[in-house]
């Protein structure tokens, strides 16, 4: 890929990539580390992408896959709690703010299905594809994944 | 009651869309395309996973020969260690063994090292309960862990670049050997 190339899908992917590590990770410096990483792959890749859609699959998948290789938490990371980092985030509300913490309260597991759903507006069908399980798997888990959103949040209405 | 928020996809990519990375980062990468240069600190991260993978790989491998010690081995899904600035790097051994752990389908265990020298693992065993061990480093200079290591087939491959010296890399691979070798121990005396 040659360097004009590049500086624009790393422009328009890094959004994506950074969103995928953080929702993984909970931790800035590992998503920041994953992106640069991801784009550095795709800086590599001999790939020759058929279109649009096929590059963002690809970055989709392999940071996917990078955040798989470095899962990481809090517990292991020095990290800035979360609740401080959503006040630097500029969130407007406290709809979102209640969203950003109750999204980041999910396991593991849920947090990125839903962000590919609910962002990049992929089908379920897709998330399976794009994380690498069965598609039944991710049925359970975008379901299991609501449910704990909805209790989640309309705990926060009522204290509220 | 049905939560205003749960499928209203404007408001979660109102929410998200503020998280972003920093625009000193993407400069950053699109200065390591241009001089081919990178910064210490990424070499070392990539050096140490791929040292880990290495070393996992060729213990699973292993594992999978053995008996019943080796069904268990079989499972390790992941193992976290630091790197020299303080970081922790946890390596995943392949999605479908992860897959498979997060299911309930096989036992597995992690390392986690807690700080010089020392690790501890947390397995599954096959109850479901989850229990941790302190392992302790062997007590000898990096280069007998490694050649016990290869005595007993696990062969670490170390890549790095001119930044470490030789010393650096041994002491490395000796680290994530020598918790293999451990955790080979625990796992055989859990079979046993």
């Amino acid at each position: 890929m040659d360097s004009d190339a590049f500086a624009a899908a790393a422009e328009r992917y890094s959004g994506t990539i950074y969103r995928i590590a953080f929702h993984s990770c909970k931790n800035q410096a590992d998503a920041e580390d994953i992106t640069q990483n991801v784009l550095l792959k795709l800086f590599r890749t001999q790939t020759a992408f058929e279109s649009e859609e096929h590059m963002r699959r690809w970055v989709i998948r392999v940071a996917v896959n990078e955040c798989k290789k470095l899962v990481c938490s809090a517990w292991f990371r020095r990290s800035v709690p979360l609740e401080e980092y959503a006040q630097t985030l500029s969130l407007e509300g406290p709809e979102e703010s209640a969203l950003f913490l109750a999204v980041m309260e999910l396991p593991q597991k849920y947090r990125v299905p839903v962000y590919l759903h609910y962002y990049e507006g992929y089908p379920v069908k897709e998330c399976a594809a794009l994380c690498g399980v069965k598609p039944s798997t991710m049925q359970t888990r975008m379901q299991r994944a609501r449910e704990k959103l909805k209790k989640k949040l309309c705990e926060e209405e009522r204290e509220n | 009651m049905e939560h205003k928020a749960l499928p209203d996809t404007w408001l979660y990519k109102q929410t998200f869309s503020k998280l972003v990375p920093s625009p000193q980062l993407i400069q950053e990468v699109l200065d390591m395309t241009e001089t081919k240069k990178r910064p210490k600190k990424f070499i070392l991260r990539r050096l140490v996973v791929a040292a880990l993978v290495v070393a996992l790989a060729t213990a699973l491998a292993m594992g999978a020969n053995a008996a019943t010690g080796g069904e268990l081995f079989k499972g390790v899904v992941s193992f976290v260690s630091y790197s020299e600035d303080g970081e922790a790097i946890m390596v995943t051994v392949d999605s479908d063994a992860l897959e498979a752990a997060e299911d309930g389908d096989v036992e597995y265990f992690s390392i986690k090292e807690k700080g010089s020298g020392q690790g501890r693992i947390v397995y599954k065993d096959k109850d479901g309960n989850t229990v941790i061990e302190d392992i302790e480093l062997p007590d000898k200079p990096s280069k007998e862990i490694l050649e016990d290591a290869r005595k007993e087939g696990i062969a670490v491959e170390v890549r790095g670049s001119a930044d470490f010296s030789d010393e650096e890399l041994e002491a490395a691979a000796a680290r994530f050997t020598g918790q293999l070798m451990a955790a080979k121990s625990l796992v055989e005396k859990l079979a046993a």
